[in-house]
């Protein structure tokens, strides 16, 4: 049987040396963009600027999961606010109501999201590609409406106040600036992850499955296993979120976590680019802007966010960053022969280092 | 339960069933017969109740006049819908998710432009048969079985479209199988947009129905397209006959449950019931090819 | 070698509906040898290769990979076993690279778990740089037509025969026991066809056990050790390429139709 010559190790140390740089350099851009959140603020100490930007990174943590199932195992979910309110509820139940410290009520909900995503992805997604889109919708409005009626844990339609702030030795998470700093760690820390994923065989395995599920399933891509892997992953980054928003606002009801709000999350990952490396925090800052200023437009502002979301669609369907990209792409490096059908939705490309 | 309490459930779920429906056989003939899903059904339904309203109210026309004129303002949106956001999708290689999101997009597009256009308040519609009506022990308003009447004849009219038509017979034909219909010469475009059109003036007729009922608003289509949708589900993604079956099962399933349960779990129950569907018999009560590899 | 054979296919059968595609079907493969399985279309080769990778369940019948039993597995459990294939219409993953390719064939001997990937540890890294190192010696396999410097190419900016090329080179990445090509030489020109059957002949001759689909027997006359000949799902002969091309049944199922 053939086996290739086993690479030379000089060969091999070249390759290391090569990626030693390369993480060096993105850990640079992580951090960077971490200090980008961070120090306006800091110097600012305008609360409205550190409550916007906790949100922001709040989303981001969101909205990152989100990127996991769809941008990269390629399933949509648009029930994306069920595990961002089982989160939320979780940490205004157990730490709200009955003085759990925070982390660890936030733990228990990236285990019920997860569990929950295990327990509702499995038999969706054996069936035809777009299945897991409508279970989610179900999913989201059977969550809200949980929220709603099981007045007994959830207090109803009145909310759950007075949710206190995760306490970690060394930092005053009571003051805003404080704990902004915390969201932004972790939000930075999921990027990390996230990407390290996206690099990894992992990585590829979702890429291959979201772009050709048949040849990759061929090549040893357990389809079932991995896309309901991935959406639980999304799941626990979305409870993360919701577990610092209850946190941040300090009060939930069940009428942020609807139908609205998983479109919002999701339009954040399509229009921002999915798969791509900073298409969320384009969405999600682009958007949270067009939400925060366009406020005093209320209708126009909601008729412009549908017509984005729809022109998106139709015209940049890799969203801002993943047009960029392919822009990029088609005039910096040599322009190939191109099959000329046209794009589906999302395909982002493996980077081949 | 007494005798009249189980009447008055049973038309009060009869008449709100139909329109889930209608609204759900407007999501299954699109399905069928282009293979992709409009989320913004429910819309179409809402903007239908308030193109009525124009029609009746400010513009002074009689009801029924403005009944049909919506259906056929509302044809011609569903159509032109088609014509230009879904075949930009389709022809740079979309398929159905991109389309489900962009009328999603649709869908928001729909509630903020009405509210910009006629404001948030709710419109009336005066009823054109007001009072009610003595069955038995029981008295149903005019208006509900104006809602149940129309349904029964909408679909009636659908059946005969599709099944006594030479332009239905083509749209079941391109549903059936699309390459051998453009073969011989269908232009499945075309096709697309008058189902398109079909399903849309469907949605806006039921809207103007129930709109005396309810009033317009510009919310009204969200948790009406929703369990319009869970209808197509229940009866078979893409049978509209089955969707006909399971709106009314559902509406009548919501209206009793609501009934023995506390009212807050009547929306509950529906999305319980699509979701079990969804995953255990996703192929509908009716065994549909949809949702099944 | 072993006395084992590398493939033994016994009474493989699959109905689809009131239709018989593959009938009580035979096949043995042994270490180090090229089969070929011939037949007019709907003859059922592109079906017994589907059944025998598990992309569809067969309805009786055994598949033995060196002894053990596959049937019923499915396409991802297959190929972790040691079988690669490709495809009657390129399979690719049109939006990743040559790389990506080479990479993905190579999966399943990889053994990262998702947390350890996630935290980027240094043994997933070392893994990681020694299978990109890897994937340049499998392109080799096509010398100067798909080289190295592709490696970077999207799969989409290919030329069909170049995306035949990847096909093969995925498959080959697996390291696979049995390597299944399925009309490989399909839509090539006469002069790419001749190569290919050329490198097909020296993948056997560097240890890969092959078994091929193709419809024309002349394409695979000169590179067949020995030669399946099926048609309406039922194997009509089996030998030396030579001998069944001869023979009457085979003459007969691709003049008669």
């Amino acid at each position: 049987m053939t086996s290739p010559a086993l690479p030379s190790t000089s060969r091999l140390r070249g390759l290391a040396a090569t990626a030693d740089t390369a993480r060096v350099r993105r850990s640079l851009v992580l951090l960077a963009l971490a200090l980008t959140l961070m120090i306006p603020v800091a110097v600012s100490g305008n609360a409205y600027l550190t409550l916007l930007v906790s949100l922001i990174a709040i989303y981001l943590i969101a909205v990152t999961g989100l990127d996991v199932v769809f941008g990269y195992s390629g399933q949509v979910s648009l029930g994306h606010a069920a595990f961002y309110g089982v989160g939320a509820y979780s940490v205004a139940i157990l730490s709200g109501l009955n003085g759990w410290p925070v982390s660890a009520s936030m733990l228990v909900g990236c285990v019920l999201a997860a569990g929950l995503a295990a327990v509702i992805g499995w038999p969706s997604v054996r069936l035809v590609h777009h299945f897991l889109a409508l279970v989610t919708i179900g999913l989201g409005e059977i969550m809200r409406l949980t929220f709603l009626n099981a007045s007994d844990f959830t207090r109803g339609f009145r909310g759950i106040g007075q949710i206190p702030r995760p306490a970690l030795p060394g930092l005053d998470t009571s003051n805003s600036t404080e704990f902004l700093y915390l969201i932004v760690v972790v939000a930075i820390a999921g990027i990390w992850l996230k990407e390290n994923i996206g690099r990894s065989w992992w990585g590829r395995l979702f890429n291959g499955m979201r772009t050709n599920a048949r040849a990759a399933e061929a090549f040893g891509a357990p389809l079932i296993r991995a896309r309901t892997i991935a959406f639980s992953v999304s799941a626990v980054y979305g409870a993360l979120a919701g577990g610092f928003y209850a946190s941040l606002i300090s009060y939930v009801s069940p009428d942020t976590f609807t139908f609205a709000q998983s479109t919002l999350f999701f339009s954040m990952v399509l229009i921002g680019g999915a798969g791509t490396r900073f298409g969320p925090l384009i969405g999600v800052i682009l958007l949270t802007f067009v939400a925060e200023f366009g406020q005093q437009f209320q209708f126009g502002q909601g008729l412009f966010y549908g017509l984005m979301i729809i022109g998106v669609i139709m015209f940049l369907p890799r969203g801002i960053v993943g047009s960029l990209e392919d822009l990029y792409r088609d005039k910096v490096r040599a322009p190939a022969r191109r099959s000329g059908r046209g794009v589906t939705i999302v395909s982002p490309e493996a980077e081949g280092e | 339960m007494t005798l009249e309490i189980f009447l008055r459930l049973l038309v009060a779920g009869l008449m709100i069933g139909s329109v889930y429906a209608l609204i759900g056989m407007a999501y299954s003939l699109v399905y069928r017969g282009t293979r992709l899903i409009n989320w913004a059904q429910g819309d179409f339904f809402m903007v239908g109740a308030f193109v009525g309203y124009t029609f009746v109210g400010p513009l002074g026309m009689p009801y029924w006049a403005a009944l049909l004129a919506a259906g056929g303002a509302m044809f011609l949106f569903g159509a032109a819908t088609h014509g230009t956001i879904v075949r930009v999708i389709t022809r740079r290689g979309g398929r159905l998710v991109d389309v489900l999101l962009a009328t999603i997009g649709l869908s928001i597009v729909l509630q903020n432009a009405v509210s910009l256009l006629w404001g948030t308040d709710v419109k009336q519609i005066p009823s054109p048969l007001p009072g009610t009506f003595a069955a038995g022990p029981v008295l149903v308003p005019n208006q509900s079985l104006a809602v149940l009447g129309v349904s029964v004849a909408t679909v009636v009219a659908i059946y005969l479209f599709l099944y006594r038509t030479p332009f239905g017979m083509t749209m079941r034909a391109s549903a059936e199988n699309r390459y051998a219909a453009s073969v011989v010469g269908i232009r499945t475009g075309r096709v697309d947009a008058v189902t398109w059109g079909l399903a849309a003036a469907v949605c806006g007729i039921a809207g103007v129905m129930l709109a005396p009922l309810f009033g317009a608003h510009f919310y009204m289509g969200v948790t009406v397209g929703l369990k319009g949708f869970a209808a197509a589900v229940v009866g078979g993604f893409g049978n509209p006959w089955g969707a006909l079956v399971g709106g009314l099962m559902l509406g009548v399933l919501e209206t009793f449950g609501a009934f023995v349960l506390s009212s807050p779990w009547r929306d509950a129950v529906t999305m319980l019931v699509l979701i079990v569907f969804l995953i255990v018999r996703p192929t509908g009560l009716f065994r549909s090819e949809a949702f099944h590899d | 070698m072993s006395d084992q054979l590398r493939l033994q296919v016994r009474g493989l059968t699959k109905r689809f509906g009131g239709l018989l595609a593959v009938n009580a079907v035979d096949i043995d493969v042994r270490d180090n040898e090229i089969v070929s399985i011939i037949g007019p279309n709907g003859s059922g080769k592109t079906t017994t290769f589907n059944l025998i990778s598990g992309a569809i369940r067969p309805d009786a019948g055994s598949v033995r990979l060196e002894g053990e039993e596959l049937a019923g597995l499915r396409p991802d459990q297959i190929s972790r076993k040691g079988i690669a294939r490709t495809f009657q219409m390129p399979e690719l993953f049109m939006t990743l690279t040559v790389l990506d390719h080479l990479l993905i064939g190579m999966q399943g001997r990889m053994r990262a778990g998702l947390l350890a990937s996630a935290l980027s540890l240094p043994s997933t890294r070392r893994e990681e740089r020694a299978a990109r190192a890897e994937a340049a010696d499998v392109l080799s396999t096509f010398g100067d037509r798909l080289t190295a410097d592709r490696m970077g190419d999207l799969a989409r900016s290919l030329s069909y025969a170049n995306r035949r090329r990847l096909e093969i080179s995925r498959a080959l990445a697996l390291r696979p026991r049995l390597l299944l090509l399925d009309e490989p030489a399909a839509g090539m020109n006469p002069r790419e066809t001749q190569d290919l059957m050329g490198i097909i002949g020296g993948l056997r001759d560097g240890g890969h056990t092959i078994l091929l689909i193709e419809h024309d027997m002349g394409v695979v006359l000169n590179v067949s050790d020995r030669v399946i000949a099926l048609d309406h799902g039922e194997k009509i002969a089996e030998g030396l390429p030579r001998e069944v091309a001869a023979h009457p049944r085979v003459v007969e199922a691709y003049l008669g139709g």
